[in-house]
């Protein structure tokens, strides 16, 4: 078992009374894909920004390749924001909504952090933006907006547009929600294809047949906590919990 | 009744100076008032509060007052304050002022109206805060600014003929005194209205094209429809 590239350690969340994250610890090793369970309101999305720190957890510590991220493991302290940014894309977030700049075509979406964050000659971040694009057979439509792209072409710029700053993980908040049945295999062949180079993932998702074709090993959120976990498959056909049984009952009703 | 237009050829100078004293005010104070608008407006989107609550109390405090009153407080308290300026300089803040209070609730709107995901990826990608607001933000706030800040750029036209009443020679005065000399009211005002008119259409000829670029621009970012037809500067129906 390689050291895990990205981990969380009793991550708290509170919002005002509601407490959304309880103490939730995770490993994600190189080149794994673990899926992140649960019904809406679980937390799911909320574990997925605490990792990135777009959400401060109250308590808890997010270690990057070892090395904490947000907060300082020793005393607690937070990291100078300036430090979390830089850090920051090392985590590549694939937003639900995607949240690709409309004003901005493509491949600019994707040279965008290479030229604003990397400091990078425009000409060679386009050029770069153009061969992650080209990787994933959309370098015709290169310097499309987003608005002319359809919903598969418009996700795939998504990840390209976190893969150009090199990260070492990545993260996707319910990556199927939004497309159509016959999309759900090419967003796997994608994902196993990210997992050979190494990268690992996280998946929120609540689609149960998406998380057994593509990932290695679940996480079941159950009101803020980790119910259950375990390899995919044998969690997903001999669930332990009730909880987890209700709500693998629940789905498959759907 | 008589019509003469004669009165105003005999008098153009007086009008001309005025228009061009108006145009002056304008010119500066608007572009001014901006400048002002948007630290107030990012001070009322602060999370600290103490931003917020001065943010708050400026705006509070010249939107919610009548443009001459405030024009007369600021203009006769100065004097006791023994600062002694010019009143075509102290109307002219005045008024960039007042636009300021306006303009800082719309450049505050455009910003909210731009979904929060943007700049959250802006911040995902490794950008700073500013950065993301300067260089992802910013750029889709216009075609949401451009509508509202023509009205108040009109509005800001209009109210300059107030500062008439502290006896600044702008297009207003220059005509109340033609008046007062000649008596041909009618006439007079009849053409000072024109004048204002003809700034006021030029400024939303302007405005309109400038929206239609910015809507190009974001070529599949527009405003929603109904959005769209409460905002736009266009008639309805004409696209």
């Amino acid at each position: 078992m390689n050291a895990p590239v990205l981990s969380a350690r009793g991550v708290t969340k509170i919002f005002g009374s509601f407490t959304g994250l309880d103490g939730v610890d995770i490993d994600v090793a190189r080149g794994e894909i673990v899926a992140v369970i649960g019904p809406s309101g679980c937390g799911k999305s909320t574990l997925l920004r605490c990792l990135v720190q777009l959400e401060e957890p109250n308590s808890g510590t997010i270690l990057l390749e070892g090395q904490p991220f947000g907060s300082v493991a020793a005393d607690g302290r937070r990291q100078s924001t300036r430090t979390i940014d830089r850090i920051r894309p090392k985590i590549g977030f694939v937003f639900q909504s995607l949240n690709l700049w409309p004003h901005m075509t493509a491949r600019d979406n994707v040279a965008k952090g290479l030229i604003s964050v990397r400091r990078m000659p425009v000409a060679e971040a386009r050029e770069r933006a153009l061969a992650l694009i080209a990787r994933f057979g959309l370098a015709a439509k290169a310097d499309r907006r987003p608005a002319d792209l359809s919903g598969g072409e418009r996700q795939r710029i998504a990840i390209c547009r976190a893969l150009a700053m090199e990260p070492v993980a990545l993260l996707f908040d319910e990556p199927t929600s939004a497309l159509d049945p016959e999309l759900v295999l090419g967003v796997r062949d994608i994902l196993r294809e990210l997992a050979g180079t190494g990268i690992g993932m996280v998946i929120a998702t609540h689609d149960l047949r998406f998380a057994r074709a593509a990932t290695d090993r679940v996480i079941f959120l159950d009101r803020g906590r980790i119910a259950e976990q375990g390899p995919t498959q044998a969690t997903l056909d001999n669930p332990q919990s009730s909880r987890l049984q209700a709500f693998i009952k629940s789905v498959d009703h759907i | 009744m008589r019509f003469d237009l004669s009165i105003i050829f005999d008098n153009w100078q007086l009008f001309a100076n005025g228009l061009l004293t108006t145009l002056l005010i304008a010119v500066i104070a608007l572009p001014l008032a901006f400048v002002i608008a948007i630290p107030i407006a990012f001070m009322k989107l602060s999370r600290i509060w103490p931003l917020r609550a001065l943010a708050i109390v400026y705006i509070e405090a010249f939107r919610n007052a009548p443009f001459l009153i405030v024009l007369y407080v600021i203009f006769y308290a100065l004097p006791t304050l023994h600062i002694r300026l010019p009143a075509l300089v102290v109307g002219t803040g005045v008024l960039c002022l007042y636009a300021s209070s306006y303009l800082a609730e719309i450049i505050r709107g455009a910003f909210l109206a731009v979904p929060k995901g943007q700049l959250e990826a802006a911040r995902a990608v490794g950008m700073s805060r500013l950065q993301g607001i300067v260089q992802i933000v910013a750029p889709q706030m216009l075609s949401g600014l451009i509508p509202p800040s023509t009205n108040m750029g009109i509005i800001l036209i209009k109210e300059t003929s107030v500062l008439a009443l502290i006896s600044v020679a702008e297009l207003t005065y220059q005509g109340m005194s033609v008046q007062a000399a000649t008596f041909a009211a009618f006439e007079v005002f009849l053409v000072v209205g024109g004048l204002y008119w003809l700034l006021c259409a030029t400024l939303s000829a302007i405005a309109t094209s400038a929206e239609k670029r910015s809507a190009r621009s974001i070529a599949g970012a527009r405003r929603a429809s109904v959005a769209d037809s409460f905002l736009s500067l266009e008639p309805r129906g004409r696209k």
